[in-house]
Protein backbone atom coordinates (compact mmCIF):
# COMPACT_ATOMS: atom_id res chain seq x y z
CA UNK A 1 0.00 0.00 0.00
CA UNK A 2 1.38 3.42 -1.01
CA UNK A 3 -0.03 6.58 0.52
CA UNK A 4 0.91 10.25 0.65
CA UNK A 5 1.21 10.65 -3.13
CA UNK A 6 0.93 14.19 -4.50
CA UNK A 7 1.22 15.71 -7.97
CA UNK A 8 5.00 16.12 -7.60
CA UNK A 9 5.59 12.37 -7.34
CA UNK A 10 6.57 10.31 -10.39
CA UNK A 11 7.48 6.68 -11.08
CA UNK A 12 10.90 7.00 -9.41
CA UNK A 13 9.25 7.98 -6.11
CA UNK A 14 6.90 4.99 -6.38
CA UNK A 15 9.88 2.70 -7.06
CA UNK A 16 11.71 4.05 -4.04
CA UNK A 17 8.54 3.66 -1.93
CA UNK A 18 8.32 -0.03 -2.87
CA UNK A 19 11.98 -0.60 -1.97
CA UNK A 20 11.65 1.33 1.30
CA UNK A 21 8.45 -0.56 2.13
CA UNK A 22 10.33 -3.87 1.92
CA UNK A 23 13.09 -2.48 4.14
CA UNK A 24 10.51 -1.19 6.65
CA UNK A 25 8.96 -4.67 6.75
CA UNK A 26 12.38 -6.14 7.60
CA UNK A 27 12.91 -3.46 10.24
CA UNK A 28 9.58 -4.42 11.81
CA UNK A 29 10.98 -7.96 12.23
CA UNK A 30 14.17 -6.53 13.80
CA UNK A 31 12.11 -4.36 16.16
CA UNK A 32 10.12 -7.43 17.20
CA UNK A 33 13.38 -9.30 17.86
CA UNK A 34 14.73 -6.37 19.90
CA UNK A 35 11.51 -6.28 21.94
CA UNK A 36 12.15 -9.91 22.85
CA UNK A 37 15.70 -9.12 23.96
CA UNK A 38 17.62 -10.15 20.84
CA UNK A 39 20.10 -7.61 19.48
CA UNK A 40 20.94 -8.29 15.82
CA UNK A 41 24.54 -7.23 15.10
CA UNK A 42 24.68 -7.62 11.35
CA UNK A 43 22.69 -8.75 8.33
CA UNK A 44 24.05 -11.41 5.99
CA UNK A 45 22.39 -10.90 2.61
CA UNK A 46 21.89 -13.37 -0.20
CA UNK A 47 19.70 -13.85 -3.24
CA UNK A 48 18.71 -11.65 -6.17
CA UNK A 49 18.14 -8.35 -4.29
CA UNK A 50 21.81 -7.99 -3.41
CA UNK A 51 22.49 -7.13 -7.05
CA UNK A 52 21.02 -3.73 -6.13
CA UNK A 53 23.49 -1.79 -3.95
CA UNK A 54 20.84 0.96 -3.76
CA UNK A 55 18.33 -1.40 -2.17
CA UNK A 56 20.89 -2.96 0.20
CA UNK A 57 22.11 0.46 1.38
CA UNK A 58 18.51 1.40 2.28
CA UNK A 59 18.22 -1.86 4.27
CA UNK A 60 21.43 -0.97 6.15
CA UNK A 61 20.28 2.61 6.79
CA UNK A 62 16.73 1.74 7.88
CA UNK A 63 17.88 -0.97 10.31
CA UNK A 64 21.17 0.70 11.31
CA UNK A 65 23.05 -2.56 10.75
CA UNK A 66 26.02 -3.46 8.53
CA UNK A 67 25.32 -5.94 5.74
CA UNK A 68 27.77 -8.69 4.79
CA UNK A 69 27.46 -10.26 1.35
CA UNK A 70 28.24 -13.83 0.45
CA UNK A 71 30.15 -14.70 -2.74
CA UNK A 72 27.42 -17.12 -3.83
CA UNK A 73 24.15 -15.23 -4.07
CA UNK A 74 22.17 -18.46 -4.58
CA UNK A 75 22.51 -19.10 -0.85
CA UNK A 76 19.58 -21.50 -0.48
CA UNK A 77 21.08 -23.77 -3.13
CA UNK A 78 24.51 -23.57 -1.47
CA UNK A 79 22.91 -24.31 1.91
CA UNK A 80 21.31 -27.38 0.43
CA UNK A 81 24.68 -28.50 -1.01
CA UNK A 82 26.27 -27.97 2.44
CA UNK A 83 23.72 -30.40 3.88
CA UNK A 84 24.62 -32.83 1.10
CA UNK A 85 28.33 -32.54 1.99
CA UNK A 86 27.61 -33.29 5.67
CA UNK A 87 25.23 -36.10 4.71
CA UNK A 88 27.94 -37.63 2.52
CA UNK A 89 30.36 -37.55 5.47
CA UNK A 90 32.81 -35.05 3.94
CA UNK A 91 32.46 -32.76 6.96
CA UNK A 92 31.57 -33.84 10.50
CA UNK A 93 28.93 -31.16 11.09
CA UNK A 94 27.21 -28.14 9.54
CA UNK A 95 29.45 -25.58 11.28
CA UNK A 96 32.59 -27.18 9.89
CA UNK A 97 31.02 -27.50 6.43
CA UNK A 98 29.91 -23.85 6.46
CA UNK A 99 33.43 -22.72 7.47
CA UNK A 100 34.77 -24.37 4.33
CA UNK A 101 31.94 -23.71 1.90
CA UNK A 102 30.62 -20.21 2.72
CA UNK A 103 32.75 -17.24 1.67
CA UNK A 104 31.96 -13.56 2.13
CA UNK A 105 32.81 -10.88 -0.40
CA UNK A 106 32.27 -7.42 1.13
CA UNK A 107 30.33 -5.39 3.67
CA UNK A 108 28.42 -2.11 3.66
CA UNK A 109 27.89 0.18 6.65
CA UNK A 110 24.74 2.05 7.70
CA UNK A 111 24.57 5.86 7.54
CA UNK A 112 23.65 7.10 11.02
CA UNK A 113 21.98 10.33 9.87
CA UNK A 114 19.79 8.61 7.29
CA UNK A 115 18.88 6.00 9.90
CA UNK A 116 17.55 8.70 12.22
CA UNK A 117 15.51 10.21 9.37
CA UNK A 118 14.01 6.82 8.56
CA UNK A 119 12.79 6.12 12.10
CA UNK A 120 9.80 8.47 11.73
CA UNK A 121 8.73 6.72 8.52
CA UNK A 122 9.15 3.23 9.97
CA UNK A 123 6.74 4.25 12.77
CA UNK A 124 4.20 5.37 10.14
CA UNK A 125 4.69 2.15 8.17
CA UNK A 126 3.99 0.05 11.27
CA UNK A 127 0.92 2.14 12.16
CA UNK A 128 -0.52 1.81 8.64
CA UNK A 129 -1.66 -1.80 8.84
CA UNK A 130 -3.38 -1.34 12.22
CA UNK A 131 -5.25 1.69 10.81
CA UNK A 132 -6.20 -0.03 7.55
CA UNK A 133 -6.85 -3.54 8.81
CA UNK A 134 -10.67 -3.40 9.04
CA UNK A 135 -11.06 -1.72 5.64
CA UNK A 136 -8.71 -4.24 4.01
CA UNK A 137 -10.63 -7.18 5.46
CA UNK A 138 -13.96 -5.68 4.34
CA UNK A 139 -12.70 -5.47 0.76
CA UNK A 140 -11.16 -8.98 0.82
CA UNK A 141 -14.42 -10.48 2.09
CA UNK A 142 -16.46 -8.49 -0.44
CA UNK A 143 -14.33 -9.78 -3.33
CA UNK A 144 -14.44 -13.36 -1.96
CA UNK A 145 -18.25 -13.23 -1.74
CA UNK A 146 -18.63 -11.94 -5.31
CA UNK A 147 -16.45 -14.75 -6.64
CA UNK A 148 -18.55 -17.15 -4.54
CA UNK B 1 42.95 -36.63 -7.48
CA UNK B 2 39.44 -35.90 -8.69
CA UNK B 3 37.26 -33.47 -6.75
CA UNK B 4 34.00 -34.29 -5.11
CA UNK B 5 30.89 -32.34 -5.98
CA UNK B 6 27.52 -31.78 -4.33
CA UNK B 7 24.15 -30.94 -5.81
CA UNK B 8 21.96 -28.54 -3.86
CA UNK B 9 18.31 -28.28 -4.89
CA UNK B 10 16.02 -25.52 -3.62
CA UNK B 11 12.34 -25.91 -4.43
CA UNK B 12 10.99 -22.41 -3.87
CA UNK B 13 7.57 -20.88 -4.35
CA UNK B 14 8.04 -19.68 -7.90
CA UNK B 15 10.92 -21.78 -9.18
CA UNK B 16 13.22 -24.67 -8.54
CA UNK B 17 16.95 -23.93 -8.52
CA UNK B 18 19.82 -26.37 -8.71
CA UNK B 19 23.51 -25.74 -8.11
CA UNK B 20 26.64 -27.89 -8.18
CA UNK B 21 29.47 -27.01 -5.78
CA UNK B 22 32.83 -28.50 -4.91
CA UNK B 23 33.79 -29.19 -1.29
CA UNK B 24 35.16 -25.67 -0.86
CA UNK B 25 31.79 -24.24 -1.86
CA UNK B 26 32.96 -23.08 -5.29
CA UNK B 27 29.98 -22.99 -7.67
CA UNK B 28 30.37 -25.08 -10.81
CA UNK B 29 27.00 -24.46 -12.41
CA UNK B 30 23.41 -23.40 -11.85
CA UNK B 31 20.09 -24.14 -13.54
CA UNK B 32 16.49 -23.32 -12.72
CA UNK B 33 12.93 -23.87 -13.89
CA UNK B 34 9.90 -21.78 -13.00
CA UNK B 35 6.50 -23.26 -12.30
CA UNK B 36 2.97 -21.93 -12.27
CA UNK B 37 1.35 -20.46 -9.17
CA UNK B 38 -2.43 -20.26 -9.39
CA UNK B 39 -4.78 -18.11 -7.29
CA UNK B 40 -8.27 -19.48 -8.09
CA UNK B 41 -9.79 -17.20 -5.44
CA UNK B 42 -8.48 -14.39 -3.22
CA UNK B 43 -6.28 -15.96 -0.53
CA UNK B 44 -5.98 -19.27 -2.35
CA UNK B 45 -2.65 -20.48 -3.75
CA UNK B 46 -2.22 -23.76 -5.60
CA UNK B 47 0.42 -25.60 -7.64
CA UNK B 48 0.55 -28.75 -9.72
CA UNK B 49 2.93 -31.24 -7.99
CA UNK B 50 3.72 -32.89 -11.34
CA UNK B 51 5.22 -29.58 -12.40
CA UNK B 52 7.62 -29.69 -9.42
CA UNK B 53 8.88 -33.07 -10.60
CA UNK B 54 9.28 -32.16 -14.27
CA UNK B 55 11.06 -28.94 -13.20
CA UNK B 56 13.41 -30.89 -10.94
CA UNK B 57 14.29 -33.44 -13.61
CA UNK B 58 14.83 -30.76 -16.27
CA UNK B 59 16.93 -28.48 -14.04
CA UNK B 60 19.17 -31.30 -12.74
CA UNK B 61 19.81 -32.61 -16.27
CA UNK B 62 20.46 -29.06 -17.43
CA UNK B 63 23.05 -28.29 -14.74
CA UNK B 64 24.76 -31.66 -15.19
CA UNK B 65 25.18 -31.17 -18.93
CA UNK B 66 26.33 -27.53 -18.51
CA UNK B 67 28.92 -28.42 -15.85
CA UNK B 68 30.47 -31.37 -17.70
CA UNK B 69 30.64 -33.30 -14.42
CA UNK B 70 29.94 -37.02 -14.59
CA UNK B 71 27.45 -38.55 -12.14
CA UNK B 72 30.21 -40.58 -10.40
CA UNK B 73 31.80 -37.33 -9.20
CA UNK B 74 28.61 -36.30 -7.32
CA UNK B 75 29.14 -37.32 -3.68
CA UNK B 76 25.84 -36.06 -2.32
CA UNK B 77 22.48 -34.54 -3.21
CA UNK B 78 20.24 -32.51 -0.92
CA UNK B 79 16.80 -31.08 -1.55
CA UNK B 80 14.86 -28.47 0.36
CA UNK B 81 11.43 -27.06 -0.36
CA UNK B 82 8.71 -24.85 1.06
CA UNK B 83 7.01 -25.97 4.23
CA UNK B 84 3.32 -26.20 5.19
CA UNK B 85 2.33 -27.27 1.68
CA UNK B 86 -0.31 -30.00 1.46
CA UNK B 87 -0.48 -32.61 -1.32
CA UNK B 88 -3.51 -34.94 -1.23
CA UNK B 89 -2.69 -38.46 -2.49
CA UNK B 90 -4.71 -41.62 -3.05
CA UNK B 91 -3.51 -45.01 -1.82
CA UNK B 92 -1.38 -45.41 -4.95
CA UNK B 93 0.38 -42.07 -4.22
CA UNK B 94 -1.38 -40.42 -7.13
CA UNK B 95 -2.04 -36.70 -6.78
CA UNK B 96 -5.76 -36.06 -6.21
CA UNK B 97 -5.92 -32.28 -6.58
CA UNK B 98 -3.60 -29.29 -6.95
CA UNK B 99 -1.33 -28.82 -3.92
CA UNK B 100 -2.46 -26.18 -1.41
CA UNK B 101 0.73 -24.25 -0.82
CA UNK B 102 2.06 -22.49 2.28
CA UNK B 103 0.71 -19.03 1.40
CA UNK B 104 -2.90 -20.23 1.01
CA UNK B 105 -5.11 -18.75 3.76
CA UNK B 106 -8.46 -20.40 2.97
CA UNK B 107 -8.42 -22.20 6.34
CA UNK B 108 -8.09 -19.01 8.42
CA UNK B 109 -11.49 -19.59 10.11
CA UNK B 110 -10.69 -23.22 10.95
CA UNK B 111 -7.27 -22.19 12.30
CA UNK B 112 -8.96 -19.64 14.55
CA UNK B 113 -11.40 -22.28 15.85
CA UNK B 114 -8.55 -24.69 16.59
CA UNK B 115 -6.97 -21.80 18.49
Amino acid sequence: MIWGLTLKHDTTHVYRAIVEGICYGTELIFRTLRNYGFQPQQIVACGGPLKSQFWMQIHADVSNLPITFTKVDEAAVLGSAILAAVGAGIYPDLQEAARHMVHTSHRIEPDQQRHEEYEFYVDKYIATYAQMRDLMHDVAQHVARRKG
Amino acid sequence: MSSLYFIGIDGGTESLRVGIFDQEGTPVGFASRTYTLKHPRPGWAEQDPDEWWTSLVAAVRDVMSKSGIVPDEIAGISLDCTTCTVVALDKYDRVLRPAIIWMDIRAADQARRVG
